[in-house]
C-alpha cells in the first residue's frame, strides 16, 4: 500500500475501496458458482433434448442428467479449493448452508419423483427458484431475488402444458401434426431457457457488477 | 472539541486491515497481502500491532501441508473502528 500523508478524506477513501473490494471479490465468487451450475444444465438439458429426440436410446439418454450433479460438484469442489483464501463472510457461509440443505433435499425429492413419477423438471425449478430467491435477500441482490421469483412463476409453465397436451395432443395427432414428440420434449428447452434467467445471466451480472466495482 | 484520532487506525495498512476485516468473518493472510499491497514483513508486524491492542485475532494453521494464517475482527476492534470513523465524520463534518 502506496505511504502517503493520511488525511480524514484518504482514511474514508481506504475505509469505502477496501469494503467495497471485499464485497465486490464476493460477488465474484457468487457468481462463478451460478455460471457454473447455469451453463452446466443448460448444456446437459439441451443434449438432453436432442439426444431423446434424436437418439432411440432414451434410457441411455436419461443418464445424462446425472452429468448435471457431476460436473456441477466437482466444479463446486475446484471452485471452493482457488477461493480458499478468499475472505470468509457471515453472508456466503449462510447462503452456502442454504444451497447444501437444497441439494440435499433435491436428492430426496429427486428419488420421491422417480418413485411416485412427479415431474422432476418442475420440481428443481421451484426448488432452485427458493434458493435463489433466498441467496438473493441474503446478500441483498435484487437481480437474483427477481431471477428466482420469475423461475418460480415459470415453472408454473410445466403442470400447464402437460394439461395441454393431456387436452389436444391426440386431436393434434389425429389431425396430422408430425411434431408431437418434439412438443412433448419441449418441456426440457422450457427447462433450460428458465435456467438461464434463473443462473446465467444473473451470474454473468454479478461478475459484471464485480468488476465495475473493483475497477470504481 | 474534536476527539483525538486512534493513532492505532490511523495508518493506512493497518486502516485497509481493519476495513477488510469489518465486513466479514475472517480473511487469509494471502488475500490481506494481495489487498493492500503490502509486503509480508511490513504486514505481518502491522497485524501483530493490532492483535497485541486486541483488535483481531490471528490463527495459524495448516491447509493441506501449507501453513495458514487467518484474520477475524474482535468486538474491540469493531468498536474501535466505530468510534474511528465517528471521529472522521467530526473532522469531515469540522472542515466544512
Amino acid at each position: 500500500m502506496e505511504k502517503r500523508h493520511l488525511d480524514e478524506h484518504r482514511s474514508l477513501e481506504i475505509i469505502s475501496t477496501m469494503i467495497a473490494d471485499t464485497s465486490a471479490h464476493i460477488d465474484r465468487t457468487s457468481g462463478k458458482y451460478f455460471l457454473l451450475w447455469g451453463y452446466t444444465t443448460v448444456i446437459v438439458s439441451l443434449f438432453e433434448y436432442f439426444a431423446q429426440l434424436y437418439i432411440g436410446n432414451i434410457e441411455l439418454a436419461l443418464w445424462a442428467w446425472f452429468l448435471i450433479p457431476v460436473v456441477g460438484g466437482i466444479g463446486t469442489i475446484v471452485l471452493n479449493r482457488r477461493s480458499e483464501q478468499r475472505p470468509k463472510s457471515y453472508v456466503d457461509r449462510s447462503i452456502s448452508s442454504v444451497w447444501r440443505v437444497l441439494g440435499f433435499s433435491w436428492g430426496l425429492m429427486f428419488v420421491a419423483a422417480l418413485v411416485y413419477g412427479a415431474n422432476i423438471l418442475f420440481l428443481t425449478v421451484v426448488l432452485m427458484g427458493m434458493g435463489t430467491v433466498i441467496s438473493g435477500k441474503i446478500c441483498q441482490h435484487k437481480i437474483l431475488t427477481a431471477a428466482g421469483k420469475a423461475a418460480i412463476c415459470l415453472s408454473l409453465i410445466f403442470p400447464a402444458q402437460r394439461l395441454l397436451l393431456r387436452e389436444y395432443g391426440t386431436a393434434l395427432r389425429d389431425s396430422g401434426f408430425e411434431h408431437i414428440e418434439a412438443l412433448i420434449y419441449s418441456e426440457i428447452v422450457i427447462f433450460a431457457l428458465i435456467f438461464i434467467v434463473m443462473m446465467v445471466i444473473p451470474g454473468h451480472i454479478l461478475m459484471k457488477r464485480a468488476k465495475e466495482q473493483r475497477n470504481a | 472539541m474534536l476527539k483525538p484520532l486512534n493513532p492505532l487506525l490511523h495508518s493506512e495498512l493497518r486502516l485497509a486491515v481493519m476495513s477488510i476485516l469489518l465486513g466479514v468473518e475472517s480473511a487469509d493472510f494471502v488475500y490481506i497481502r494481495t489487498e493492500t499491497g503490502a509486503t509480508a514483513g511490513n504486514l505481518s508486524v502491522q497485524l501483530d500491532k493490532l492483535q497485541r491492542a486486541g483488535y483481531i485475532t490471528i490463527e495459524k494453521g495448516f491447509n493441506g501441508k501449507m501453513p495458514r494464517t487467518t484474520c477475524s475482527m474482535t468486538d474491540l476492534g469493531r468498536e474501535a473502528m466505530r468510534e474511528y470513523v465517528e471521529a472522521l465524520k467530526e473532522y469531515i463534518g469540522g472542515a466544512r
